[in-house]
């Protein structure tokens, strides 16, 4: 009896030392302690049976199980954009979603995705808190962040809205398109078919239109969009995916006076924080896998058209 | 028969140690540290067990009790584990704070970085 | 994120090679009988420890009464890694303001809550009952402690703060500490009054009870630490 227990404490204590994910190696060590009170039971020593039990199973997993709680997830922080991840009945849905939920399962983690607002994208990487932004983002999103862009995987425009009744008045920018701001008056020379890089900042190509137009920023696309029913601003930016959903909320009257203007192209993809560089380098060939099998223009007909 | 308990225990303790020497993450070595330590512990109170030992609890005379003396020492040694282990969670938490990875061989590497950076 | 691979190198080879040695000698001196011959004193323990009268305990006998100085300085490495997770809480506020509830199952906060008070019953029995059966004041605290742990569960961590109040907690702690410290020294300054002379049984229960709750606060401190900064590692 004895002698089984102890080989059965052998083969626990290898499976804790063979395990990939710290909380089942914690789990399995709870376990290894368990037994080692069963043993010190059948051998006569209760006192050490109730401290063992005690410390060792109850108290000690427990305080793993605390520390580690982020540990195995794929934290994914992102701001609610329908069609590529946006929340219906309380389901999570969308493009973005498909192609994070497939590498999440390729990498052996749990999804877990968080929606925030755009302004509090930034101290949500900078701090360990989450791994991954999404949610039609595109280089040059967040202005001050050090962060590692993957590949796109969706060309889309940076486009403005404008009323033509209103010229004049101010335009309205996100967070996301502030750049727009500190590069006044400096050409960006790009090259219209210069191969993509990964990590390469693909910003906008014609500007000069917002050269002499005053910027107000808005903290999201809701607020901006009741400050363009209202007449505050006579234009806003933003980028073709977060557009499309703008239409819709603008006045029926405003609506048909407005007009899209193509301001230059912006590529979507997600964004890792600076000190994951494995991860970047994971998501980076599965999207490249995805891009080769044509799985990611199925998903593209299947959302964006 | 108890010998072959107490052996198959310090095979245990030499998993452990070897897991503790060759893992990379900070948290795999603390968990190998707790299976040194429960084998440990283990050793000591089956190196004295004769088969048919009681507990030694119970006012009667002296035939088949348990030696308390191994099992009076380990008990202090169980809290003094406890007590260690959460002072080195503690610490992984300080390094993770300020290095945020668990991966020893990359925290030496920015010690090293921060240390030259500071000499020149 | 991080994969745990081995690594290795010579060094670490040459480390093992000698651990699995000192293994394997360990392994051959048990079974060449050398075991340690502690079968001697440990009956010496038992006889005398029968002498003590109501304290059927042997084991407690040993560490509660002949060695009483290695429950004390346990004591003592047990309060220095408190204290070292107490000064790191001041140190480092947490990051977490939201008071959020950590289990949202219903049935996990029902039975925390239903069960708390029976693991603090629990406790308090063990400290009472050391010198009868098994317990000890150092199971007792932690059982106590996993009591809280169950109260964090079923209320929430916010709430675990409100009703023990961290000033109060760390005072009562160091006067449990100083408390059992000061019998330990009467106990060696007039061994016959305390020990003989009342048979043990009252002291003993008081030392008890200060020590289960010295680590009952000490478990809090590491409890409520973690909680706090919980998923930080």
């Amino acid at each position: 009896m004895l002698i089984l227990f102890s080989l059965l404490l052998l083969g626990l204590a290898l499976a804790v030392l063979m395990q990939e994910r710290l909380l089942n190696a914690v789990i399995l060590l709870g376990v290894f302690s368990l037994l080692s009170s069963v043993i010190y039971f059948l051998v006569g020593a209760p006192d050490v049976a109730v401290t063992e039990g005690a410390i060792g199973v109850a108290f000690v997993t427990f305080i793993y199980v605390l520390a580690l709680s982020d540990q195995g997830k794929l934290h994914v922080i992102a701001e609610e954009v329908p069609p590529f991840l946006f929340q219906e009945k309380g389901e999570l849905q969308g493009l973005e979603l498909e192609l994070l939920r497939g590498f999440a399962k390729e990498v052996n983690l749990e999804l877990e995705v968080e929606f925030v607002a755009s302004d509090e994208l930034n101290s949500l990487i900078g701090g360990r808190r989450a791994d991954v932004i999404a949610g039609a983002y595109f280089p040059g999103y967040i202005p001050e962040q050090d962060l590692n862009n993957t590949r796109s995987f969706n060309k889309a425009q940076l486009s403005r809205v404008v009323c033509s009744e209103m010229e004049g008045r101010r335009t309205g920018i996100l967070p996301e398109v502030e750049f727009l701001k500190s590069q006044k008056g400096s050409e960006i020379d790009m090259e219209e078919e210069s191969p993509f890089k990964v990590g390469e900042m693909r910003r906008i190509t014609r500007h000069q239109d917002l050269e002499q137009e005053e910027l107000v920023r808005f903290n999201s696309l809701d607020r901006m969009v009741d400050a363009y029913n209202r007449g505050e601003i006579g234009a806003f930016v933003a980028d073709s995916g977060r557009v499309s959903n703008a239409l819709y909320k603008i006045n029926t009257p405003l609506r048909e006076k407005s007009q899209i203007v193509a301001l230059g192209e912006v590529e979507y993809g997600f964004a890792v924080s600076s000190d994951e560089s494995d991860l970047l380098g994971d998501l980076d060939g599965y999207l490249e896998r995805l891009e080769r099998s044509d799985r990611i223009s199925e998903l593209l007909d299947k959302y964006l058209r | 028969m108890s010998n072959f308990a107490a052996t198959i225990t310090i095979i245990i303790v030499v998993v452990g140690a070897i897991g503790l020497i060759l893992k990379k993450n900070l948290l795999m070595k603390l968990l190998s540290l707790s299976i040194v330590n429960t084998a440990t512990i283990l050793f000591f109170v089956l190196v004295v067990y004769r088969p048919g030992d009681r507990a030694p609890i119970g006012p009667e005379t002296v035939s088949q009790y348990a030696d308390p003396l191994p099992q009076a020492l380990v008990l202090t040694s169980i809290v003094i584990n406890f007590g260690v282990l959460a002072l080195s969670l503690l610490f992984t938490m300080v390094l993770v704070k300020r290095y945020h990875t668990l991966d020893l061989g990359k925290i030496e590497k920015f010690v090293k970085e921060e240390f030259e950076e500071e000499k020149s | 994120m991080e994969m745990d691979n081995f690594s290795f190198s010579v060094k670490k080879t040459f480390t093992v090679i000698i651990v699995s040695l000192f293994g394997g000698l360990t392994i051959s001196a048990v079974f060449l009988g050398r075991s340690p011959d502690t079968a001697r004193i440990g009956r010496l323990y038992l006889e005398r420890g029968f002498e003590l009268e109501n304290i059927s305990n042997t084991v407690f006998g040993v560490y509660g009464m002949f060695r009483f100085y290695d429950t004390l300085l346990e004591l003592m490495i047990f309060s220095t890694a408190v204290l070292g997770i107490t000064i790191f809480s001041d140190l480092e506020p947490s990051t977490r303001t939201r008071g959020e509830q950590m289990i949202e199952s219903h049935v996990v906060t029902a039975s925390a809550s239903f069960l708390y008070p029976i693991m603090a019953v629990f406790g308090l029995y063990l400290a009472f009952s050391a010198h009868l059966g098994p317990g000890g004041g150092f199971a007792a605290g932690v059982i106590g402690g996993s009591g809280i742990l169950f109260l964090a569960l079923s209320k929430g961590a916010e709430e675990m703060g409100r009703r023990f109040n961290e000033h109060t907690m760390k005072r009562v702690e160091y006067i449990a500490l100083v408390f059992a410290m000061l019998a330990m020294v009467l106990g060696i300054l007039f061994p016959k009054l305390i020990f003989e002379d009342l048979q043990g049984i009252g002291v003993i229960i008081v030392v008890n009870m200060a020590i289960g709750l010295k680590v009952f606060i000490g478990t809090w401190a590491i409890l409520h630490f973690f909680v706090k900064h919980r998923g930080e590692v």
